[in-house]
């Protein structure tokens, strides 16, 4: 059987998420059509742009920081608010402490944030919709972060199987380590791109890991991006944690220096 | 202290912002399993579960005719590295044939340094080559950042296009530092 990949690509949450379809080619049966696929696309990305619109800390008319501000009221917010902020709350008593979302914001002000929750939340609940597609095969990456999965009837000629290169953080032009995934949820919590910006519950600084990145995979994305940040700050006590559907799939030391030298 | 604390993370801030530029370009891999292009190179294309007799075919007919669909021509040739800092609409441009290789070119992104933009080859679904076509080279501290960061992007490009990965993953990169990163060149082989 003939298959191809299509692309999407789409900037919002202060990233760019690139959705991956595999499907059979055009013009053979069982083919999407163009159109199916990009109306598919936009769904996904109109899912994560509600998310940035109701969740930004970046945004001033975001209900996150409308409610900061006291300008509205939480019972009058987007209906996602309530079960996020929830979600927050369980994802600081599971992980014991290691995940937090009392943040300082960009303005400085300090507050509910759920910044380190929201994105992969909202990229799961993405792609449950894009589960809904027949006959498709994707991977949805939202900044590094990312869901596998198929829709019903996606023909089993169809790979499943997704390569994902770990970027290595210490040498960020390398791969430290490739992954397979098919049907679950990947993250990497790390210090590449933005760096020190994971605090450590614990002190309210940066955290100071002894990794430079670290990857859980499991089955919801929502949580192995909770896991992963939890593990980025304390490795062994985020996996006595971890529940056993989630793991730590790879783990890069942190060299002695944070920052890289150019 | 709070005070004292609090510029101390502005000034590291400020550092990172500026060494982001580096890592951005070196935060790339290649998507390079893609499809029908990878089926050119190996009967079972890296997928470890497909074993499935029926490889995808070559196709690089139909490939390059939905890539020419959306190629408008070869107007983004290196030489026009005019580079109007469009804010990365994604509207890049696959372009160019030579006998089974494509070009791909990113879109030009306007970076604190200037402008950058980077084009890949690909040629039998893997990734030859990668280069900056467009990149500040103003002043001296510029040269002295991209004198680095262009070769890393280089060699890294092909390096990682032998692990032979569909996505990436590692820290979350910003909507800047993706435009600026191969793999954004490298998703325009399937737009």
């Amino acid at each position: 059987m003939r298959w191809q990949t299509r692309a999407f690509v789409a900037d919002t949450m202060g990233t760019t998420a690139s959705l991956h379809i595999r499907t059979p080619e055009s013009g053979t049966p069982g083919a999407a059509s163009d159109s199916a696929l990009a109306a598919a696309a936009e769904q996904a990305f109109d899912i994560l742009r509600r998310a940035d619109r109701v969740f930004s800390p970046y945004r001033a008319d975001s209900d996150l920081l409308r409610i900061r501000r006291g300008a509205l009221a939480e019972s009058a917010a987007d209906p996602w608010y309530a079960p996020v902020r929830a979600l927050c709350t369980e994802a600081g008593t599971a992980t014991g402490g290691l995940f937090t979302s009392e943040l300082t914001g960009p303005d400085g002000t300090r507050g509910y944030d759920p910044t380190g929750l929201v994105k992969g939340w909202a990229t799961e609940r993405a792609a449950a919709g894009l589960r809904q597609v027949p006959g498709i095969v994707f991977c949805l990456n939202v900044g590094g972060d990312l869901v596998a999965g198929h829709g019903p009837d996606a023909d089993p000629a169809i790979p499943r199987a997704w390569r994902v290169g770990i970027a290595d953080p210490t040498d960020p032009g390398q791969v430290s380590a490739v992954l397979e995934i098919s049907d679950g949820a990947l993250a990497t919590s790390g210090t590449a791109q933005r760096g020190s910006h994971i605090i450590d519950p614990r002190t309210g600084t940066p955290a100071r890991s002894t990794l430079a990145s670290v990857t859980v995979v499991g089955p919801d994305l929502t949580w192995a991006d909770v896991w992963a940040t939890a593990a980025f700050v304390d490795p062994n006590r985020a996996a006595a944690r971890m529940p056993a559907a989630y793991e730590i799939a790879a783990r890069v030391p942190a060299t002695a220096t944070v920052l890289p030298t150019a | 202290m709070k005070r004292i604390l609090g510029w101390l993370m502005g000034t590291a801030t400020v550092l990172v912002l500026l060494f982001s530029y580096r890592t951005s370009l070196q935060a790339v891999s290649a998507d390079t399993s893609a499809g029908p292009a990878a089926a050119t190179s190996s009967a079972a294309p890296s997928t470890g579960s497909s074993s499935t007799s029926s490889a995808p075919s070559p196709s690089a007919t139909s490939s390059s005719s939905r890539r020419s669909g959306s190629t408008s021509s070869s107007s983004s040739s290196p030489s026009s590295s005019s580079s109007t800092s469009s804010s990365g609409s994604g509207t890049s441009s696959g372009s160019g044939t030579t006998a089974g290789s494509q070009t791909y070119t990113g879109s030009s992104v306007s970076t604190q340094f200037g402008p950058v933009q980077v084009r890949i080859t690909v040629s039998g679904g893997k990734v030859t080559a990668a280069e900056a076509i467009t990149y500040p080279t103003e002043s001296g501290k510029d040269r002295m950042i991209n004198s680095r960061a262009i070769p890393v992007l280089n060699s890294a490009a092909v390096k990682a296009q032998s692990a032979n990965i569909d996505m990436v993953s590692g820290a979350t990169y910003t909507s800047q530092g993706y435009k600026q990163s191969l793999q954004s060149a490298l998703d325009q082989a399937h737009l």
